[in-house]
């Protein structure tokens, strides 16, 4: 997979320098991401997920952060070595992002069409202002904004969040990307409105075929909108693979601990199963397999602390547990069959 | 290990099973309205109102959970705070075992605060950062002047034990725990005065999926041994269907569904509970193709100017004139023991 890969990130460790010791925030990360593909990248809060992203886009503050290791292809050039023109070309050009919380990702004392605008003047110094608005107005138009030439000198707080966030769609897609990353999208919004802006994100990638990039806690949201699915925890990759295989047959205990605690809306769950204990500090990340502290299916084995698990390279389903086989006959939903994943994720 | 085999279980049987009939009533809420003025100009004149809360009625058992769900903006936690006594209810009655909290004295008051108490979303916000455990835990003891020094801090160990934390937890501060742990503080400092109801106001939203789970199931064992009623306000419909007898759905601070978990779930009968069920994405790719999903236009009215009639209404599909005429009541019309505030109301059948 990874010759075709648009984006590749390989063996990616970030980490930040702070009064209590460093943070290994990206622990050796590897992922690849297809053209026109949706890859959903899961886990918990501090898991590294959005750290992974910002490192993609040359967004790591230095100091304190630092990429100690790997690479990261983009079409097979190393973003890690591009210098700052070039990346500033790439930015918004070829990659854009969506962020969480697109009130604050909005300045608050320029209108809206003046910032979209904006973005589309940065990358095209000749585009003439009228011709600007114009496009600012189909933009906003697609992502389904009523009244588009009207709400132009609307200024952000007189939108609500999901308008908002339609118009970071609209400017992250305005120069049609080759790959969206979209860090928790919806995270902030209802879930109405959820529903509508999932549309317009999916809408915006049958028209561009870019490549996306989710970034979400959510594991409902990656059910919907997901070919494939990377799942983190502290740092690392724990499993990855089509998002049917990996929903019906977890192979790490985490991925399964994770879904089990899930409550669910569509059936009668007695009672949740919940994982025990917390995720640990990434200053002092646990030796071999960062979860066996709360792994169930270690049973007192000391492989698990003496040797990191790795993912592998094989196949699409991969696993980073030793004991990953013993996890075969479990699964979690009965809804989903195996074969159900062999779909890539365009279009859905 | 495994979660119980779910997706095709979604099927269940319409009654009211699960809901615990025959528990003392121990809340209940009559038309409360609250209302925030809208002031404006040199004289602050009042110009308006937010009508957060407007006619919001339900009871509460003892030993049951009343789920009170909606979107952001829809009164929930108003009216969890207007419980409270932390806002002023503009109208109504809240009944405390019969007590009216509204029409009683001070010192009234302070003795039925007793046995209503509040956990809050934020850990975090909701606990004083320069107080130890013991004392944030103990605090209430002591305000009420029910325990000397001595009976405070093993009341707080018990509590301490009780939601899971260690004894020796209580010399420490709130910045020395995690989110999880934080909320489990939180609990104790709430179950500290023996309470009967306990009003959960987005309790787990701001925890991690695993550490969520926890807390959820915290809170049921607690009910089970303690024998507590829990008005549990959350946004996630998923949490609330779990944890919850029973449902009731706000919109625009108006309940329009009300009934049993299973039923509000199983077979909804009001348009607003019908979309916001199928706008939640569910954990199960193989359930995608499977679902129907309504999408709502718009956005939610402000609570300044609500739609007249139906408040539903601007963003309703079955929309006609009469709704914008007549405000429909919260009234069984599908002869299932679930009322629900639409004129059109049916049953889409179950998901």
């Amino acid at each position: 997979m990874s010759a075709g890969a648009l984006l590749s990130v390989r063996d990616l460790a970030v980490e930040f320098r702070t009064s209590e010791g460093v943070v290994h925030a990206v622990d050796h990360v590897s992922y690849d991401v297809g053209g026109g593909e949706v890859v959903g990248v899961v886990g918990e809060s501090g898991c590294g997920k959005t750290v992974t992203a910002l490192a993609v886009l040359g967004l790591i503050a230095t100091p304190p952060g630092r990429i100690a290791a790997g690479e990261i292809l983009f079409d097979g050039r190393d973003l890690l070595q591009a210098s700052r023109r070039e990346l500033q070309h790439l930015r918004g050009n070829e990659i854009s992002m969506i962020f969480q919380d697109p009130q604050s990702s909005l300045n608050p004392v320029f209108t809206i069409g003046q910032q979209i605008v904006a973005v589309l003047r940065a990358h095209d110094r000749r585009l003439s202002n009228r011709a600007a608005r114009a496009r600012a107005v189909e933009l906003l138009d697609k992502v389904g904004i009523t009244d588009a030439p009207g709400r132009l000198h609307e200024y952000p707080h007189q939108w609500s969040g999901g308008m908002c966030q339609r118009a970071m769609i609209a400017m992250a897609i305005a120069n049609r990307p080759r790959l969206l990353i979209a860090d928790e999208p919806t995270t902030a919004l209802d879930v109405t409105i959820q529903a509508q802006v999932l549309d317009v994100l999916r809408e915006a990638q049958h028209d561009t075929g870019a490549a996306i990039v989710l970034i979400t806690h959510d594991l409902g949201v990656v059910a919907e909108m997901a070919g494939r699915v990377v799942v983190m925890y502290a740092g690392g990759v724990v499993e990855t693979g089509w998002v049917g295989d990996l929903f019906a047959s977890p192979r790490h205990p985490y991925t399964l601990g994770l879904l089990a605690s899930l409550p669910r809306l569509d059936a009668e769950v007695e009672r949740l199963d919940p994982i025990a204990g917390q995720p640990p500090s990434l200053v002092r990340r646990p030796s071999g397999c960062a979860f066996h502290p709360r792994c169930r299916l270690r049973q007192g084995r000391d492989r698990c602390v003496d040797e990191r698990p790795a993912l592998g390279v094989k196949g699409v389903h991969r696993a980073a547990c030793h004991f990953s086989h013993e996890l075969s006959g479990e699964t979690v939903s009965a809804g989903a069959t195996g074969a159900s994943g062999e779909r890539a994720g365009i279009g859905r | 290990m495994t979660a119980s085999p779910a997706g095709e279980l979604a099927v269940e049987p319409a009654g009211g099973q699960g809901v615990r009939l025959g528990g003392e009533e121990v809340l209940r809420v009559e038309d409360l309205a609250v209302h925030f003025p809208i002031r404006s100009g040199l004289r602050r004149r009042q110009v308006g109102a937010v009508r957060a809360v407007d006619g919001v009625s339900f009871s509460l058992a003892a030993g049951e959970t009343l789920g009170l769900v909606g979107e952001s903006g829809c009164g929930k936690s108003t009216t969890a705070l207007a419980i409270m006594g932390l806002v002023r209810a503009s109208a109504g009655r809240i009944l405390f075992r019969g007590e009216d909290i509204l029409s009683c004295t001070r010192a009234q008051l302070r003795q039925i605060r007793r046995q209503v108490q509040i956990v809050f979303q934020d850990p975090q916000g909701s606990l004083n950062p320069r107080m130890t455990v013991e004392r944030i835990v103990g605090e209430a003891l002591e305000i009420h002047g029910l325990a000397d020094r001595r009976a405070i801090r093993a009341r707080v160990a018990e509590l301490l034990g009780l939601v899971g934390l260690a004894p020796e937890h209580a010399n420490r501060y709130p910045h020395q725990f995690s989110g999880g742990q934080l909320q489990r503080i939180g609990i104790a400092r709430a179950l500290a005065l023996d309470p009967h109801v306990l009003v959960l106001d987005e309790p787990v939203s701001a925890l991690d999926v695993s550490i969520q789970a926890q807390i959820v199931t915290l809170l049921q064992r607690l009910q089970e041994e303690l024998g507590l009623a829990y008005l549990f306000i959350s946004h996630d419909l998923s949490v609330v269907r779990h944890i919850s007898d029973r449902v009731a759905v706000m919109y625009l601070g108006r309940i329009v569904e009300i009934g049993a978990a299973s039923g509000v779930y199983g077979t909804p009968t009001h348009p607003y509970t019908q979309s916001l069920l199928s706008a939640v994405p569910v954990p199960d790719p193989a359930a995608v193709q499977r679902r129907t999903r309504i999408l709502l236009q718009g956005d939610i009215p402000s609570p300044s100017a609500p739609p007249s009639g139906c408040r539903f209404r601007t963003r309703c599909w079955k929309a006609e004139d009469r709704c914008a005429e007549e405000v429909p009541d919260l009234v069984d019309r599908c002869a299932c023991d679930q009322p629900s505030a639409c004129h059109f109301a049916e049953v889409a059948g179950a998901r």
